[in-house]
């Protein structure tokens, strides 16, 4: 029972915070990133490692390796920092509590983290400290208490603290990636950490499960699952563990569910007779309505950040085209105009970018179309089948599916098609989606 | 600021999974139809060999293996019930496949009208998974419109998409596509 472990133990995780200098700090060093593709520069940051002020257990010290590692990896994969290699950095001598600026400053670091590891085989302690090179001011400063197990988590939360202190915003470290694996000759969602640590098996009922989305607040998933026979919707609940049925009567199949923003309803494609119609659900009341009327396929739909309207798939004109409705059903316009297949679209946090999968000679790729501009952009090529992007909250990154290298696995790449890089899986894994 | 625990979502799923896998008594699918002989014909179990087996065990142990009124299962197993193929990306029934859809319907109609029918739709792996719940769907339909137009009863039929899902062959090639882009007609126990 790890997860439970997991769970209490995550609960008992606690932060502190000492003197809190971020951005708006006066005395602060002044910080003001514009997030803008990817000719915004990156920050330098070198990772001294944490120093233990007195002989540590060999499990604190295993500890502290990991968090160090893993907030390297964080940071890097942000695409905000240039995690600068400890080997340039190696023969400074931290002494006591004086960091040699400096030195540091000298090597192009801008950003120090250092910090402190105490606490023995029951408990870590972690105090994280961000220093700027210039001011030597500290920027940001926590301390995180927990069991030696949870130094992922403690890394992952120091690299978001870090991410904030920078942007004022969270990162993607504390994100998790939903997903569908093939277990045998089913089918069954799983849950993983960003970086595809930490896996966890949802459901196990052996049929197909699939389309699975999270809620905004990251506590429900909706999946299509076949555990009755049909592809039906159900709405997993993390908080008591229970699975809802939220099917409408009558429908015979229902898939591609996706929550609006406010969490309160789920647009999803439901089937009566060969016709599919997109429908809103909603989540309280169990009652849903259909806002599609469009003989064929309507599907997929994704709700704008604003909620007020909606992206699906619709092969109204002949082929399958992406098309975008208030989110009511009403003022339904088409927005892609060229290629044979398109579908699986996904909306940019900010609103003005919208992700598909298109097929190319015969295979998809993900696009990324410029809403106001008009323009697109061809993000994958020549590397099997692309599909099922999905944004991360800050609009940073992708994830989608790929056989590329024989099976389908998850891929992150930013979002300018730069860094595809393979999550590990041991199974195959399609259909993913990003929590905020 | 304070800490936020994270979701605790994945904790949570450990409690739940025994109650999700137990509610789950989900239906093995049925193996795909494969080309086999002519079934054997369908009969009733007569019941005056039931009746005579207990006092004349010898004899009836010489004798054939009385017929017993196969399962859906067992002649789903046989193939009884032949699968029809679609074009690309199409769901029309293909004229080529209407001789084995009048099979069918005729079995249906007849030696198997006890039974009620599956149509389950499939696509190949070439569109978009979510597309090919649409289009897996719309095959079934496609099937069952004609059957109904044959005089196989409405109530008796139920349909299921699975997409891409299930292919029948798991290869890449056209051959295998053609293959999986598919309806199969699976009995039920009525």
């Amino acid at each position: 029972m790890n997860r439970r472990i997991h769970f209490v133990l995550a609960a008992a995780l606690s932060v502190w915070s000492p003197a809190p200098a971020g951005p708006q700090d006066p005395n602060g060093p002044q910080i003001g990133l514009t997030i803008t593709g990817a000719a915004q520069k990156q920050i330098p940051i070198a990772l001294p490692g944490l120093r233990a002020p007195s002989p540590a257990g060999a499990e604190a010290r295993e500890a502290g390796e990991l968090i160090r590692s893993v907030l390297g990896s964080d940071l890097s994969f942000s695409g905000l920092f240039n995690v600068l290699p400890p080997s340039l950095y190696a023969s400074l001598t931290m002494a006591g509590d004086r960091i040699p600026f400096r030195d540091f400053a000298a090597l192009g670091a801008t950003g120090i983290v250092h910090g402190t590891l105490g606490g023995g085989s029951q408990e870590i302690v972690v105090e994280g400290l961000l220093f700027d090179s210039k001011s030597e001011a500290l920027i940001m400063g926590k301390r995180y208490r927990g069991a030696p197990s949870l130094a992922r988590d403690i890394a992952h939360r120091l690299a978001n603290d870090i991410t904030i202190a920078y942007t004022g915003k969270p990162g993607v470290s504390l994100s998790r990636i939903v997903m569908v694996g093939r277990v045998g000759s089913a089918k069954e969602i799983f849950v993983m950490d960003y970086d595809g640590h930490d896996l966890n098996q949802i459901t196990r009922n052996k049929s197909l499960n699939v389309s699975p989305a999270w809620s905004p607040d990251g506590k429900r998933l909706a999946f299509v699952s076949y555990k009755k026979g049909t592809p039906r919707l159900y709405v997993y609940n993390g908080d008591d563990g229970g699975t809802q049925d939220m099917s409408p009567a009558g429908s015979e199949l229902c898939v591609a569910p996706d929550w609006s923003p406010d969490g309160r309803l789920i647009a999803f494609s439901s089937a009566k007779q060969g016709d599919s119609e997109i429908h809103v659900l909603d989540v309280a009341t169990g009652r849903s309505r259909q806002i599609t009327f469009s003989r064929g396929s309507d599907t997929s739909p994704v709700w704008s950040p604003s909620g007020r309207e909606i992206a699906f798939t619709s092969d109204r004109s002949g082929r399958p085209h992406i098309y975008v409705m208030d989110a009511e059903g009403a003022n339904v316009r088409r927005i892609t105009n060229s290629g044979e297949f398109n579908d699986s679209a996904a909306w940019s946090p900010d609103g003005s970018r919208l992700a598909y999968a298109s097929r190319i000679s015969g295979r998809f790729d993900i696009l990324v179309l410029d809403i106001g501009g008009g323009s697109t952009a061809r993000l994958t090529q020549n590397a099997g089948n692309n599909e099922s992007p999905r944004w991360s909250r800050d609009g940073r990154h992708i994830v989608f599916a790929s056989n590329r290298a024989g099976t389908y696995r998850l891929y992150t790449m930013d979002a300018d098609g730069n860094r595809q890089e393979m999550i590990s899986t041991q199974f195959e894994a399609t259909m993913p989606d990003w929590s905020r | 600021m304070t800490l936020k625990p994270r979701p605790s979502l994945l904790s949570l799923a450990c409690l739940t999974i025994a109650a999700v896998s137990l509610s789950a008594a989900c239906k093995k699918a049925p193996p795909a139809a494969t080309a086999t002989p002519e079934p054997p014909p369908v009969e009733k179990a007569a019941p005056a060999e039931t009746v005579n087996e207990q006092p004349m065990k010898p004899v009836v142990e010489e004798a054939p293996a009385p017929a017993r009124a196969a399962t859906a299962d067992d002649l789903n197993r046989q193939g009884v019930l032949k699968a029809i193929y679609f074009d690309f990306d199409r769901y029309e029934v293909r004229p080529d496949q209407r001789p084995t859809m009048q099979a069918n319907a005729q079995k249906l109609t007849g030696d198997l009208a006890r039974f009620r029918l599956v149509i389950e739709g499939h696509a190949d792996e070439r569109g978009t998974n979510e597309y090919n719940m649409n289009l897996g769907d719309q095959r079934a339909n496609a099937a069952r419109e004609y059957l109904l137009s044959l005089g196989v009863p409405a109530s008796r039929i139920r349909i299921v998409s699975y997409g891409e899902e299930r292919p029948a062959d798991p290869g890449h090639g056209e051959e295998s596509w053609a293959r999986n882009r598919r309806a199969e007609f699976l009995l039920e126990e009525g």
